[in-house]
């Protein structure tokens, strides 16, 4: 009885593997992604943001705010006011890209790090993911926050694989985990994203949380505006990163 | 800190300062050249008031031959570290890195030993001179 129950429950155990949902394809899942969180048509409308929110890093008790501007088709530049550090400023202009912050000086990428700034750079970049990625494939699933969630692993061409984890159910991103590539080397990183919200009828998240580094950072968007009139020096690089940039070409001759 | 401020004083591309090692990546100190760099001499003041990012600028410049250190031993408290509060209401610090100098030495309960220790007296305060900036100056007066 026992023997032939045992033998009944293992029967159902690999009926039930027999029975397992195939995975969809990681293009299915990318332009889903894109389609529920406003879909192309709305995203197409856009033609730059300008996102403010709050930053904080927990473990050095450290709290501050952030302005972000983009634009088509890959210009950025951002601000992070953080009290007792001062200013840290990014961007990307014309396929420069440039940091400047008190704590590393003022400079310009290049390599892996240059690469991966141009794609963070990329406007309404969930609608480009054919043209930011070599290859793209769903690696399984994973359950975050009670959640199944499709794994999907994508592959740039000249920066490390991201995988990012879409919620089965609504369809939306809530974990990235990358490798971060800087001047100083490379770190693994994850980032969990958080309370989705629409602005300009584009749902995005809006409490970020990352680690990486041994550091846990937050942020909080606290609005985003789309289709601002952006003065057309935003995107410049400031004074030192030209400088930099003449020193450079200075040095080639 | 440490990196953008050796920037002024260091023109050789992909120097650096040191390297921090933690638990899943290693971080490299690399020191960003500005645009303007300073070549002169360059005299570092320390004393035991000198603790972390302070430690690592001045062992990493001078372990790179860019700078002679003056004054006395610091701090020997140069890693990163984060606070916890313990469910029992105490705060708990804890290193989360390690930094190694680019010449090999750890800081950490060492600190950085000076160049040239001078060492600051009363009666010299009192005489309104202070040795430490003395002995620098007068070494940057000969190098000149």
């Amino acid at each position: 009885m026992t023997r032939s129950l045992t033998a009944a429950l293992l029967g159902l155990a690999s009926f039930a593997f027999g029975q397992t949902e195939a995975l969809p394809k990681a293009e299915t899942i990318l332009d889903r992604y894109v389609e529920v969180t406003g879909g192309k048509a709305a995203y197409e409308k856009r033609k730059n943001e300008i996102e403010t929110g709050t930053i904080e890093v927990k473990a050095q008790g450290l709290k501050g705010t952030y302005t972000r501007y983009m634009g088509e088709p890959a210009e950025a530049y951002s601000i992070i006011e953080l009290a007792g550090v001062g200013k840290i400023e990014e961007g990307v202009d014309k396929g420069v890209a440039w940091e400047k912050n008190a704590m590393l000086g003022p400079r310009v990428k290049s390599g892996v790090e240059k690469a991966q700034a141009l794609r963070e750079a990329t406007f309404n970049s969930p609608l480009h993911w054919r043209e930011l990625n070599s290859k793209v494939e769903t690696a399984g699933t994973e359950t975050i926050d009670g959640e199944i969630c499709y794994k999907v692993v994508l592959t740039p061409a000249e920066a490390p694989p991201e995988t990012m984890y879409f919620q089965k159910k609504s369809g939306f991103a809530v974990k990235i985990t990358t490798t971060v590539v800087s001047i100083m080397g490379e770190a693994p990183a994850e980032m969990f994203a958080n309370d989705y919200k629409s602005f300009g009828g584009i749902m995005m998240a809006t409490r970020i949380t990352q680690r990486a580094g041994g550091q846990e950072l937050m942020l909080t968007t606290q609005d985003v505006k789309t289709n601002q009139p952006i003065a057309p020096d935003r995107f410049d690089p400031p004074a030192e990163i030209k400088a930099l940039l003449t020193k450079a070409a200075d040095k080639k001759q | 800190m440490a990196m953008g401020m050796a920037g002024w004083l260091v023109d050789k591309p992909n120097q650096r300062l040191g390297t921090m090692y933690m638990r899943d990546a290693t971080l490299n100190f690399v020191i960003n050249p500005r645009a303007e760099v300073f070549a002169g001499p360059v005299a570092i003041l320390v004393d035991g008031g000198s603790a972390s990012t302070s430690e690592i600028f001045a062992e990493g410049l001078k372990d790179l031959g860019r700078a002679r250190v003056f004054g006395t031993k610091t701090a020997a408290a140069a890693l990163p570290s984060i606070f916890e509060r313990l469910p029992n209401g105490d705060g708990f610090q804890y290193a989360t890195a390690n930094y190694i100098s680019e010449g090999g030495k750890a800081l950490e309960g060492i600190g950085v030993t000076p160049d040239v220790e001078v060492k600051l007296t009363r009666e010299g305060l009192l005489a309104g001179h202070d040795a430490v900036l003395d002995a620098a100056l007068e070494w940057i007066r000969k190098k000149k």
